[in-house]
């Protein structure tokens, strides 16, 4: 892999969030949220299902407006990238040409822009498979040209909400290391939620637990693990002693251990 | 030997069963030829009268085919514009479903009065037939796009239209072929309706004008040669544009969907 290096791009946003609600049809989501992500963080959302993590991400992506309270970014419009739980590519496109629509709706001249698609294909391990079309592709490599297309355009915020939820873990485990290595190339601000304890301990800078109800900051915890963290690191007694106390804040909510 | 042929066998084997039964059954209760005519006696009639039913398999296929293009086109835009806009949407779509429900019989004569008898009130019947299902099917694709992808494009500020070329109608194509695929038949019954009520034998009728002729003349193997004609008329099309369907759906990468009626 050769990710493009950060000292090439432009600043990573900070994201402040101060007495942030969300409420649907009256039913409260977030309750007064107070969480502040450093420039260039990977942090973990964790928590368990209808916590208002996916909720959260919707409105730091502009996808929705707040009830209340306050969600500041800076810079203000850093490009955001955003991959979801499902690779959700155009089926009549090829892998390059899913990767190129973000380029496409953001006018880059056809030539340039086909030049960097071509580039995170490279980057995330699918060389060779630009003419590929998503039903030729399996779910490892429909989610990695999902990745790629999420970092075209070099967003410095990416949001990640469950992407390799559907996937085997021998797969899981490899995108984990690939994204990891990525983000932290490029210096991105990177906000990944996940159910599952050790993908966040894989990831993360910083792991948030929210609370089941009302989307509160439940636990905050730095993860002060080298990098890179590959599957052997799972046995370190710091990895297991970090795992046992997120273990600890999620119970009695269920998650993958 | 390929599935779809080995497909066939089934309802080949039954139709013949059934074609054998009914050619002893009524011989044996001494059925007379005006009331129901043996299959063979059909098969017979359609052999006599090849020409004729030719032809008027011809026009009536011709107008179907002219009916299903113009709903085709008429559908598809009017699902596009019922898609841009959630009030004209609540407004019309009730009233689609109310006229979809009033049966064409009842609305044939009316088409004498707009447009007259002769071909142009049969393919308007079998426009106003097969209407239905392509703006419903259409209309579902187009408001039914992952909303991930939406979100994608709203993200980067894509503008509606934007949005409606590059997103929401490509993903519309699937059900649009669905519906297609239930207006390709139901386009041969508008037409053969429209026959028999606005047709004249001005330069040939269609089936359905020989059927209602053949009625007058109390020739009943001949009613039953153009029926069998008609449903093998419509069969063509269904499956014709279910192959047409299938390999457009193929070049696009597109899997194929259910249809939201019929």
């Amino acid at each position: 892999m050769q990710p493009t290096p950060s000292a090439t791009l432009p600043p990573a946003p900070g994201i402040r969030m101060q007495n942030l609600c969300q409420a649907f049809d009256g039913r409260p989501i977030i309750q007064d949220l107070d969480l502040e992500i450093k420039p260039g963080e990977f942090l973990v959302l964790l928590g368990p299902s209808g916590c208002g993590k996916s909720t959260l991400l919707r409105l730091i992506a502009g996808l929705s407006e707040p009830v209340s309270g306050e969600l500041i970014l800076h810079p203000s419009d850093p490009g955001i990238g955003f991959v979801f739980q499902d690779a959700s590519l155009l089926p009549w496109r090829t892998a390059l040409g899913n990767v190129l629509l973000p380029l496409e709706l953001d006018g880059v001249p056809f030539a340039l822009a086909r030049k960097e698609a071509l580039r995170l294909l490279q980057d995330v391990g699918l060389a060779g498979f630009d003419g590929h079309f998503p039903d030729a592709l399996s779910g490892g490599m429909r989610m990695r040209v999902s990745i790629a297309r999420a970092l075209a355009g070099n967003p410095r915020l990416l949001l990640l909400d469950e992407p390799f939820a559907a996937l085997d873990e021998v797969t899981r485990t490899r995108l984990d290391q690939h994204l990891g290595e990525l983000t932290r190339s490029r210096g991105t601000t990177t906000l990944f939620v996940t159910h599952s304890i050790q993908e966040a301990l894989a990831l993360a800078d910083r792991i948030v637990v929210l609370s089941p109800r009302g989307g509160q900051v439940l636990h905050d915890q730095a993860v002060p693990l080298d990098w890179p963290r590959t599957a052997s690191h799972r046995q370190d007694p710091a990895w297991q002693a970090l795992a046992r106390k997120l273990t600890e804040c999620l119970e009695p909510t269920e998650v993958n251990p | 030997m390929s599935r779809s042929l080995r497909d066939l066998y089934p309802p080949l084997i039954l139709l013949l069963i059934l074609g054998l039964s009914a050619e002893l059954g009524l011989d044996l209760a001494g059925v007379p030829a005006y009331l129901c005519p043996r299959p063979s006696e059909v098969i017979r009639t359609a052999w006599r009268h090849q020409e004729a039913l030719r032809e008027a398999l011809g026009r009536t296929g011709l107008a179907a085919l002219t009916g299903l293009l113009g709903s085709a086109l008429g559908g598809g835009l009017l699902a596009l514009t019922l898609s841009l806009n959630a009030w004209v949407r609540k407004a019309v779509y009730p009233l689609m479903v109310f006229f979809q429900t009033v049966p064409i019989v009842a609305i044939a004569p009316m088409m004498v009065i707009w447009v007259g008898y002769g071909r142009p009130a049969v393919i308007l019947s079998a426009l106003i037939v097969s209407l239905s299902p392509i703006v419903a099917n259409s209309l579902q694709g187009l408001l039914s796009a992952d909303p991930a992808l939406v979100d994608l494009f709203r993200m980067k500020r894509a503008s509606s239209l934007r949005i409606l070329l590059k997103l929401r109608i490509p993903s519309a194509i699937p059900q649009f072929l669905t519906g297609l695929r239930i207006a390709a038949g139901l386009s041969v019954i508008g037409a053969i309706v429209g026959e028999f009520v606005a047709d004249t034998f001005d330069g040939g009728g269609g089936i359905g004008t020989l059927i209602e002729s053949s009625i007058k003349e109390q020739e009943t193997p001949l009613v039953f040669a153009a029926l069998m004609g008609s449903t093998l008329l419509g069969l063509t099309f269904f499956v014709a544009v279910g192959g047409l369907s299938h390999l457009a759906l193929r070049h696009l990468h597109i899997a194929e969907t259910r249809s939201s009626q019929g």
